[in-house]
């Protein structure tokens, strides 16, 4: 640790010197760089004692933003390589209208609105869980998601039609476990009892819809207004 | 500067070389296109031109007016004339050999025909024709001599202040009638040997879309006036019949709809299309063009005014409302889209009905009042020769027309396929892989990777396991070295010793 903290100093300092963007983004993933490296295992620390590592996560303050985020990255990277790379039988996805935006829009973004929403309707029902607490939960349980997916991809390069059960076995696998994960880490950061986590889970999908919903209505609305300033301005340049 | 002049001589001649060899291929003005596995639309060669105009005045007789129909039967063609009250028999060469305007001893007394929309003749040489403007079917003999009439059906189904307008007819190997109407949407109508009216026949189904489910929903609240007053769902109308190997080819009459497009029924009425859906490139129940237009808050797809089944059995398709000609073979697979949309005599302007003759497409134009001949390219002639082997599974003769294919069109799927059955069959499965996945069938791709994978396997055995132990010794040190890093207490022999 005294070693650790002997290295911060000086970048500290240099930091400093030249305030440029860069050197700002590199002081702050060096400070958010977690100070116990057994943090890094927490993500897979899930498989075997779900329970205790979201515990330690709420009391012991052993989750960190920046893990989280590598592990959504790789996510988003699982996902980019499904698309891409599934084999030939099984890709049931144009490769050449590949499009990172909607990758990154059933990765990202649905993480995001999924903490946005669970963080919204749990404040209303006392729970104890904040933003950064659900960010890291949502975020870690991610991770046999993750390894179904690259599982999947792999084997669908040399498996046949007749065996395309074992494709879906670890889709299923993978997303059960990350159901189960997400849901035990709902329940521990919020501290509910399993009904309660249900109907907040339930209540969470129905908000994430709600603001989809909303940002469509907004999209409309600002296009129908650009719309009518669009035609008032012609008016009022065809008319003087 | 002599140097110089040459390299730009040079320069000009391999520009004209590109230029030459692909005016050779697909000529620039062309709008040929195909679709690809996913759909969308891709440029492809020329499959059909246009290279006659049949009107009346070239084949012998007065200008046709307003025609509807063509049907070809053994060497005669037959152009329904409907402007000018009469049905015209055309011989081979597309002269004018009799024609049809007066019927001997109908029993209701009419004997001239009145605005005939369709005609079908039947393997004992007996005619049926559409009187439309009379709305009575006759069947007569080859003399003109009227044999039976039909007329409107009785039934509850139909109102009676509904104007029974018969528009086309086919008679199947057992004698029974199946007339399309205007205005009945039941399905076809079905009278027997004989006459009597038998029922409905083949009805199609409503499209189920956001707009019919929310008029379901309001329908729960209303009252029954409110109900009578109110627009129901009704499905589409047959537009047009013909009949193949008594299989009867049913299009619908719809721009807005993709359901049941084409159908083809059995003897009792039920759509016996088979779709390959893991093929790739067959119509997924969606006949025509694949990509949707909106328009004016609703779908607007091709409307089919007509099909044609040749001995082949390949399907042509007509859509009138963009002047194109679909083709498919018997497995649905689509192989050519030919036609264009133009004013007067260059382009199909109201296309109504579509007849084989050989190797071409005779088409019929409502707006120019001619028949427009489409011949093939040499490259539709071979697609069809080829098909024709690949159909009866003569694989061996048919790789060098599917090579030959390839050079003028590179993304043939049709080609593919046909040479990886070919290497499939010799044995040769790396290749076979290679051109299923080029002809994107994927089942057929299964079955040869899966021969291909075998001999992977078998060769490279001892590669295969040497590397699954590899992996494992990385990862296992891999995780090691993590763990370690991580400051987790790792166990290692060395530490075991020393701990007992």
């Amino acid at each position: 640790m005294s070693k650790e903290k002997k290295i911060r100093e000086p970048r500290v300092k240099s930091r400093k010197k030249n305030a440029s963007f860069w050197s700002f983004v590199k002081y702050k993933v060096r400070t958010s760089l977690p100070e116990d490296r057994k943090m890094y295992a927490y993500p897979f620390r899930t498989f075997a004692r779900p329970f205790d590592t979201f515990s330690d996560i709420k009391y012991e303050n052993k989750g960190s933003v920046l893990i989280s985020l590598i592990v959504l990255f790789f996510y988003f990277l699982a996902g980019v390589a499904e698309y891409l790379y599934t084999g030939f039988l099984f890709n049931n996805n144009d490769v050449t209208q590949f499009n990172i935006f909607s990758q990154m829009f059933f990765s990202v973004v649905l993480v995001l609105l999924w903490c946005v929403s669970n963080w919204a309707i749990c404040t209303l029902m006392d729970g104890e869980g904040t933003f950064k607490m659900i960010w890291i939960a949502t975020c870690y349980s991610l991770v046999p998601m993750i390894f179904g997916k690259l599982i999947k991809t792999l084997l669908s390069n040399v498996l046949i039609f007749q065996e395309q059960t074992f494709l879906q076995l670890f889709d299923t696998v993978g997303i059960v476990f990350f159901c189960f994960f997400l849901f035990v880490g709902m329940l521990t950061i919020h501290q509910y009892s399993v009904t309660k986590t249900v109907v907040s889970c339930l209540f969470t999908v129905a908000g994430i819809l709600l603001i989809i919903f909303l940002f469509i209505l907004l999209f409309s609305i600002a296009q129908q207004m650009y719309g009518f300033f669009q035609t008032v301005l012609i008016e009022f340049l065809s008319k003087t | 500067m002599y140097k110089n002049k040459r390299k730009i001589l040079a320069l000009l001649l391999s520009i004209l070389c590109v230029f030459s060899v692909m005016s050779l291929t697909v000529s620039a003005d062309s709008q040929s296109y195909a679709y690809n596995e996913w759909g969308k639309s891709l440029p492809a060669p020329e499959s059909y031109v246009q290279s006659d105009i049949i009107s009346g005045m070239s084949s012998g007789t007065t200008e046709f007016k307003e025609p509807q129909a063509l049907y070809r039967k053994d060497n005669e063609l037959f152009v329904v004339d409907t402007g000018n009250n009469r049905i015209v028999a055309l011989d081979e060469e597309y002269k004018f050999k009799y024609e049809i305007a007066q019927i001997v001893g109908a029993p209701d007394g009419v004997a001239g025909l009145n605005k005939p929309q369709g005609i079908f003749i039947d393997d004992d040489g007996y005619r049926y024709i559409c009187d439309t403007g009379n709305h009575r079917i006759l069947k007569t003999d080859a003399k003109n001599n009227c044999l039976m009439v039909l007329t409107k059906p009785k039934s509850e189904l139909i109102g009676d202040s509904l104007e029974f307008n018969p528009t086309k007819v086919v008679v199947n190997r057992s004698g029974n009638i199946l007339v399309v109407a205007d205005g009945i949407y039941m399905g076809l109508v079905n009278y027997d040997k004989n006459g009597n009216f038998q029922g409905f026949f083949g009805g199609n189904r409503v499209e189920v879309t956001a707009e019919v489910v929310a008029r379901k929903m309001w329908r729960r609240f209303m009252t029954e006036e409110q109900k009578q007053s109110s627009a129901r769902s009704l499905p589409v109308e047959y537009s047009n019949i013909t009949i193949h190997d008594d299989l009867i080819y049913a299009v619908a009459k719809s721009t807005t709809t993709s359901t049941d497009e084409l159908k083809k029924l059995n003897s009792v009425g039920t759509n016996v299309f088979t779709f390959n859906e893991e093929g790739g490139f067959t119509a997924k129940n969606d006949f025509g063009d694949l990509e949707k237009v909106w328009a004016f808050g609703s779908k607007t797809d091709n409307w089919f005014t007509a099909a044609d089944i040749n001995d082949q059995g390949n399907i042509a398709l007509l859509d009138t409302n963009r002047g194109h000609i679909f083709v498919y073979d018997e497995d649905v697979n689509l192989m050519h889209i030919f036609g264009n949309v133009s004013g007067g005599d260059a382009g199909l302007t109201r296309p109504v009905d579509i007849v084989n003759h050989g190797e071409s497409y005779l088409v019929l134009d409502q707006s120019t009042n001619n028949i427009k001949l489409f011949t093939p390219t040499p490259y539709a002639e071979k697609v069809n020769a080829a098909i024709k082997l690949y159909q009866s599974n003569d694989y061996a003769d048919s790789e060098q027309v599917w090579r030959d294919i390839l050079k003028v069109y590179s993304n043939s799927r049709f080609a593919y396929l046909g040479l990886g059955k070919i290497c499939l069959q010799k044995g040769d499965y790396k290749n076979a892989c290679e051109y299923f996945k080029l002809a994107k069938n994927r089942s057929q791709y299964s079955i040869a990777f899966r021969e291909y994978r075998k001999e992977l396997i078998s060769d490279n055995l001892l590669w295969i396991v040497l590397g699954f132990v590899a992996v494992i010794i990385i990862l296992k040190y891999l995780i090691h070295g993590f763990k370690k890093w991580m400051g987790y207490p790792v166990k290692t022999r060395k530490h075991k010793t020393k701990g007992a």
